[in-house]
């Protein structure tokens, strides 16, 4: 549930994720995984507590 | 290891201490209100249990407090009416006090550490349940270019020219 902020009637709005359709929907279901990038970020050890 | 350490609050504590935790925090002089109101509306859904906030704080005691916080749900992405389970990230969250600092025993700027976390998450629920994209919308649009660079420098890239949206793909 992501929200922004409505300056003018000082209340939140939620945000819905947009569909996408054609090209848009395309390009963002081909894009390449930033695998390098990932396996650095997994490589992070964290001090994680779940609850 | 990192100094900083990630805890899981639970929806009680949510539900419990939303104005305690929102209070807590130092906010931006001009845009605190609109923080205030967002993270309070976030902790009201991690109470109901719709998102899953994480605070992170320094294990070495050398800041006290919470640094900042981050709320993770599920969603899904829709592309041509294809549904892509998807992680969102609802709110990233870091206190005024701390932004854009870098302390050396944290080795990261929290707001880096924040969003580590989220792509580790996002990458271990991705092996178990078929997630596809990590999504978020950076509050105040693409005209906050710092946070917009931000989140470029994490790999994630606009879905359209008109959206806010933005998406990293796990797999």
């Amino acid at each position: 549930m992501v929200y922004s902020y409505d300056e003018k009637k000082q209340e939140v709005k939620l945000e819905k994720v947009p569909k996408l359709h054609g090209r848009d929907a395309q390009r963002v279901e081909n894009a390449d995984v930033p695998k390098e990038f990932l396996k650095k970020v997994m490589g992070i050890k964290l001090n994680i507590q779940r609850a | 290891m990192q100094q900083s350490i990630f805890k899981q609050l639970t929806s009680s504590s949510c539900k419990k201490s939303k104005q305690f935790i929102v209070d807590s925090f130092s906010y931006h002089p001009t845009r605190g209100e609109r923080e205030k109101s967002i993270l309070l509306q976030t902790l009201s859904d991690a109470s109901l249990g719709n998102t899953i906030v994480t605070k992170v704080t320094d294990s070495t005691k050398n800041i006290t407090g919470t640094l900042g916080l981050i709320a993770l749900s599920v969603g899904k992405l829709e592309l041509d009416k294809k549904s892509f389970p998807s992680v969102i990230i609802d709110y990233l969250f870091v206190d005024y006090k701390h932004r854009n600092k870098v302390y050396e025993h944290l080795e990261e700027k929290v707001s880096t550490s924040l969003l580590y976390y989220a792509i580790q998450t996002a990458e271990e629920i991705a092996k178990l349940a078929g997630v596809r994209y990590l999504i978020l919308r950076p509050d105040g649009g693409k005209e906050h270019d710092s946070l917009v660079s931000f989140y470029e420098s994490m790999e994630f890239k606009y879905m359209t020219d008109k959206h806010e949206w933005m998406y990293l793909k796990l797999t």
